[in-house]
């Protein structure tokens, strides 16, 4: 079984084959990301095809510090960060991305799980991201770099150019509103809500 | 110091990410003790937290390896369009003759040893007949061929009644469309990387060519420098000059290079400082629209 630091080896002298397994073990993970920060598939695969060309031609200056998952996933946050601030200048956020229909899911990599909470687990991962999808782009993307990105709001905030306490807030909100939907989606939580009429007790 | 449910849902999602300082911590900590409904909330958001850190991961389109790899193959081809007139075919090219009509007539003969263009006529009056895109002439040079859309009104051969009026080339891929003044003339591009029209002020030599390339382009050359141009409507194109020359080279439309280009022939030196305001006129005029 070769290792993800062999093949990042061989990869480096020019060894495509190399980095056709490691593009095999990351493209998921990495279309993933760029999808639920832009919203949309076609942009989605740009992206991250964008970012492993990156990573193919930064392969000589890349030291090992950390593993090449998480370096392709941080190339792939800021291929989709540019792509975000073009989209900024151009024109104004679409309000709404519209939710995409049967989206392809990969087998589930742990058969050992109980199967019933496989299901339940698949079920509310759809729900959520029928939730991101559903929230206005400027609120996803901030959500996205935090929870998927693993930027900072500091990070965000300069990134974004956007004040600390914008971040913050459009975070929180986009946090409350994914709340919201998973709970009208049919109670997804393990913690019910307090009381039947929480949702409307809520502004 | 007390806070409202509403500044606890701020904060609760501040602490998931580790940015609450003590004392807003210590805040929320007295709201939680006091309101199950936030208590409540909490447990919900740290659910919510965990399951995106799970988020299952979605299936990349069923090509993207291939797509990849050819890509990475593909790095050795240089996807850069040199400017025309920067191309070293064609200042071998100038040389030979000063009518810029010729030279693109030459130009395509050089590039493509397939069909000639039927008549290249030497003289500034009469455009090459409407070819289409792929270079191919037209039968009948005083009909469009189907692939371009010349204005009825002028034909080709005669010469354009004096007033101004709309020109469109269309192919299966874009549509550039120009109001010409009175006193320009303009004919269509028909080579097989760019498409499009070329517009010079009457009796001069050397025009300005509004491209639309088929392939990805960026600019190659040395010494490029842009800078934002306001056009006569107030919309923003980029000029790009190379070397330092103080004649403009390539322009185009926004902030980003797209598909379009415009490009000054090397004979717009000696015109430009006179034309530059109706040239811009031109420019700020075009309609460019990809299929």
């Amino acid at each position: 079984m070769i290792t993800e630091q062999e093949l990042v080896a061989r990869a480096k002298t020019g060894d495509s084959a190399a980095f056709e397994q490691l593009l095999v073990q990351n493209q998921n993970r990495v279309f993933s990301l760029a999808f639920r920060m832009v919203g949309d598939r076609e942009d989605a695969a740009d992206l991250a095809q964008e970012a492993f060309l990156k990573a193919w031609t930064g392969l000589p200056a890349f030291q090992g510090n950390s593993s090449f998952a998480t370096w392709v996933y941080r190339l792939t946050t800021n291929v989709c960060i540019d792509f975000l601030r073009k989209q900024q200048h151009r024109r104004s956020i679409q309000p709404v991305a519209a939710p995409e229909d049967a989206e392809s899911w990969t087998e589930p990599a742990d058969v050992s799980q109980d199967p019933q909470h496989r299901l339940e687990e698949r079920e509310r991962s759809q729900a959520l991201d029928r939730g991101l999808q559903a929230l206005p782009a400027h609120h996803r993307q901030v959500l996205v770099m935090r929870e998927m990105g693993g930027l900072s709001y500091q990070e965000i905030a300069q990134t974004l150019e956007l004040d600390l306490g914008t971040v913050k807030s459009r975070i929180a909100r986009a946090r409350s509103a994914l709340r919201k939907h998973l709970l009208a989606e049919g109670n997804l939580f393990h913690v019910p809500p307090s009381k039947p009429s929480e949702n409307e007790s809520r502004r | 110091m007390r806070i409202t449910c509403e500044q606890a849902a701020l904060l609760l999602s501040a602490r998931l990410d580790g940015e609450v300082t003590e004392q807003e911590a210590a805040a929320l900590n007295d709201h939680l003790a006091r309101c199950p409904e936030c208590r409540a909330i909490a447990a919900q958001l740290e659910e919510l937290h965990s399951a995106m850190a799970d988020l299952e991961d979605m299936s990349a389109p069923a090509d993207f390896t291939r797509c990849v790899m050819e890509r990475l193959g593909e790095q050795e081809k240089p996807s850069k369009v040199v400017p025309l007139f920067r191309r070293p075919q064609f200042k071998a090219i100038t040389g030979l003759a000063a009518c810029a009509l010729l030279c693109v007539g030459l130009y395509s003969a050089y590039r493509h040893p397939g069909p000639q263009p039927t008549a290249v006529s030497i003289g500034t009056e009469h455009p090459v007949p409407g070819t289409s895109p792929r270079g191919i002439p037209a039968e009948d040079p005083q009909t469009p061929s189907s692939a371009a859309v010349y204005d009825a009104r002028t034909g080709a051969e005669t010469a354009k009644p004096d007033e101004s009026y709309n020109v469109e080339q269309r192919t299966e891929h874009a549509l550039i469309a120009l109001h010409i003044p009175e006193g320009w003339d303009v004919e269509p591009i028909g080579e097989e990387d760019c498409t499009g029209l070329r517009f010079w002020p009457k009796g001069r030599e050397g025009a300005v060519r509004l491209c639309r390339y088929e392939q990805p382009i960026e600019l190659g050359g040395t010494g490029l420098v842009t800078e934002p141009v306001r056009l006569p409507s107030g919309r923003v194109w980029t000029v790009g000059t190379y070397d330092g020359h103080t004649v403009w080279d390539v322009l185009y439309p926004g902030e980003e290079l797209g598909a379009f280009l415009a490009e000054l022939e090397p004979g717009v030196a000696d015109w430009w400082a006179e034309y530059k305001g109706e040239a811009l006129e031109i420019l700020d005029s075009a309609k460019l629209e990809e299929n």
